[in-house]
């Protein structure tokens, strides 16, 4: 869709599912609900393109990237990656999966043993693998690669900063060559001074291999920096899907929520006068999930529809809106998107007043 | 193409190599973790001073049959005529029976230095037999879970179950009836024997330990890493969580060696552990509980090397602990 070739995407999710079934007693276990974590979750990706997915915690991000990972197994729904569907894969079939979909981790200093050193953890795919060739010379390039000194590889990770630990989680990602890669909140640990290395770092190595990235954020500067389209999630479903630069004029709106808390860019205008969308209470339980649209609890563009900052209209509580394309082509799931002019802010103050006092 | 709506905060040409360099790891030496336990444990005065004494003490009992030609005693040879006096009471020390002769006239001081050859070979082997089997089915129980875990979990509160003294005495003097032994042949009475009922009682503790941190473990990023690089999981078990239990596991195995030590003397002390004709302090303090009031020598000298012993490798364990994790001891 994007560079208007007619190739199979690399990466396509149909719709994936996640519950996490809740259990009571010891002996006899008997099922008292499940977790919606991922709801019917569905995109593309192109070959060599990269996908955003941000939204806030508990939404359902961090588990759909272990789904495609194969780390979790997903509740219903399909995950093909180059036309063939990976999410009933075992044994020998799994293991060559894993060379072709790798993941990086967010806690970069967990994600290494810390009773092995650099080279080994690095060498680890290539061990695995039986990838032949003299693996000191290519954990050396591999760490190179990454902006690492191949004389570290005799050191453990608490020797080394927390940058250059997940370069050396990304060096190890990258080892067996991987058409895929999953970017779980790949800086969100890491000094904001730090973050733009391995970001710059990222889009190198996928300029230069042609690697597919999905990566999981929930900051959106680090998902404007690297991704070519962003989907946005909420309580475990899509509620928009958009090329990222459609994404700083969002039509949904959680998205105008979510893009007004993000930290202003410099040199994109409004600077200090700009204004937050202070959304009122907390996600709802993915335990069991709203009806209609999940959003509704906390929608200000829904009051403004009603007029009333205590009332939403009856279409968002009983229906749920489907991820359909609105005219420009971009994924929406919303009964009322955003017009241009809709005063969000202050229909979201409006909605904060009664319930804790005056709110600036 | 790519959306360029945030700038990168640093020019692409910059060498991001130089940049990150400000933060160089904090020590330049290169240190594996077990270098660093080393040194931690180094600066650790009681400790160092209880692993001289161990050291010492198991060169003592190597060389066991060096001191008793030395002295020119064997740890059995009978000086009823010269060290026992008419009415059949040991004599005390003096210059050539260093710790005095017990009521067979035979040397203390040979006997007591034999002796630490029993005490170091049950506490040692016992505890590496209980290692091995409380780690293996400790990460089995931890990493796999399910009905292995179950099954595992369950035969290891039967074992904490038994009242201990109890069952030890019953195997013990089943197996010590006839020669042969019991289980087919398979355990024939003295040190093997006391080394197995050991292993069998010590086992589950070691067990519960290793489950209980491979449980917690299994969750870690690491592990999840290991899993998405294709790795097997019986290798994700033995190549990625064992080394990590090597800490507990070596504290907790310096522990059970004095438990394991301490058995082998009531076991011994009861007349249950190994034959008279093999010196064990457990069995000479049995002797000594007869005659302690004319001939003190016989339970001070095997009473001084059990305790030091037992204090010294709780000294070492204490040490070890807090060599593993400097946080703990503060």
């Amino acid at each position: 869709m994007i560079d208007g070739t007619r190739t199979r995407p690399l990466l396509e999710v149909q719709s994936l599912t996640k519950r996490f079934p809740l259990t009571r007693g010891v002996i006899f276990a008997h099922s008292r609900g499940a977790v919606h974590a991922v709801e019917d979750v569905t995109f593309t990706v192109a070959r060599g393109r990269t996908l955003g997915i941000v939204g806030e915690s508990g939404s359902g991000k961090s588990t759909t990237a272990r789904m495609i990972a194969r780390l979790i197994d997903p509740t219903s729904g399909t995950i093909a990656v180059d036309g063939t569907d990976i999410t009933r894969l075992v044994g020998a079939d799994l293991r060559t999966l894993r060379q072709q979909v790798q993941m990086v981790f967010q806690d970069a200093y967990g994600s290494l043993n810390p009773r092995q050193t650099a080279g080994q953890i690095v060498g680890a795919p290539l061990r695995v693998h039986h990838v032949p060739g003299d693996r000191r010379a290519h954990v050396a390039g591999l760490l190179e690669r990454v902006g690492l000194n191949p004389e570290h590889a005799a050191r453990y990770p608490h020797e080394f900063s927390g940058g250059q630990r997940q370069r050396i989680g990304i060096a190890r990602a990258l080892a067996l060559s991987p058409t895929l890669m999953i970017l779980d909140e790949p800086v969100s640990a890491l000094d904001v001074s730090v973050q733009a290395h391995v970001l710059n770092l990222l889009t190198d190595l996928q300029d230069e291999h042609g690697i597919t990235y999905v990566v999981i954020s929930h900051d959106l500067g680090v998902i404007r920096h690297l991704a070519d389209r962003v989907a946005v999630i909420y309580l475990g479903r899509i509620v928009e899907l958009a090329d990222a630069a459609a994404i700083t004029a969002p039509r949904h709106p959680y998205t105008a929520a979510l893009v007004s808390a993000a930290p202003a860019q410099p040199g994109t205008g409004t600077g200090t006068t700009r204004q937050r969308i202070v959304l009122t209470g907390d996600a709802p339980s993915a335990i069991t999930l709203p009806t209609g649209c999940a959003f509704h609890a906390r929608c200000p563009k829904a009051r403004l529809i009603s007029g009333d900052p205590h009332r939403v209209p009856e279409r968002c509580r009983s229906e749920r809106p489907p991820l359909g394309p609105d005219a420009d082509g971009r994924q929406l799931a919303c009964w009322y998107p955003l017009e241009s002019g809709d005063d969000l802010i202050g229909a979201a103050q409006a909605m904060a007043i009664p319930v804790s006092g005056a709110q600036a | 193409m790519r959306a360029s709506a945030m700038p990168p905060a640093a020019p692409m040409s910059v060498d991001i190599r130089t940049l990150e360099s400000t933060d160089p790891p904090p020590d330049a030496r290169v240190r594996s973790p077990a270098g660093m336990v080393w040194a931690r444990f180094r600066v650790n005065r009681g400790g160092m001073v209880a692993l001289v004494f161990l050291v010492a003490l198991a060169a003592l009992a190597i060389a066991a049959p060096l001191v008793a030609d030395l002295v020119g005693h064997g740890p059995n040879d009978l000086y009823r005529t010269t060290m026992v006096d008419i009415y059949g009471l040991p004599k005390g020390p003096n210059a050539s029976f260093w710790f005095g002769a017990d009521s067979a006239g035979r040397d203390l001081f040979v006997r007591v230095i034999y002796g630490a050859r029993v005490s170091l070979l049950v506490g040692v082997v016992a505890t590496a037999i209980a290692v091995v089997i409380g780690v293996v089915l400790g990460l089995i129980a931890g990493y796999r879970g399910g009905a292995l875990d179950t099954l595992f979990s369950r035969m290891s509160d039967v074992v904490l179950a038994m009242p201990l003294l109890l069952f030890a005495i019953g195997i013990s003097s089943a197996c010590s009836t006839t020669p042969q032994g019991c289980v087919a042949g398979t355990l024939t009475p003295g040190v093997n024997l006391v080394i197995v009922i050991i292993a069998i009682f010590s086992w589950p503790a070691m067990f519960r330990i290793v489950r209980a941190t491979t449980l917690s473990m299994r969750e870690s990023t690491f592990i999840e890493a290991s899993r998405a690089i294709g790795m097997r999981e019986r290798n994700i078990m033995f190549r990625e969580v064992l080394p990590n239990l090597l800490s507990p596991v070596v504290v907790y195995a310096a522990l059970l060696i004095p438990q394991s030590i301490l058995f082998e003397a009531y076991l011994s002390f009861l007349g249950l552990g190994v034959p008279d004709s093999t010196p064990s302090w457990g069995g000479m303090l049995d002797q000594a509980s007869q005659l302690f009031t004319v001939a003190w020598w016989l339970m001070v000298f095997p009473g001084i090397f059990l305790l030091a012993t037992i204090l010294a490798f709780n000294v070492v364990a204490d040490g070890l602990r807090d060599a593993f994790d400097p946080r703990a001891s503060e």
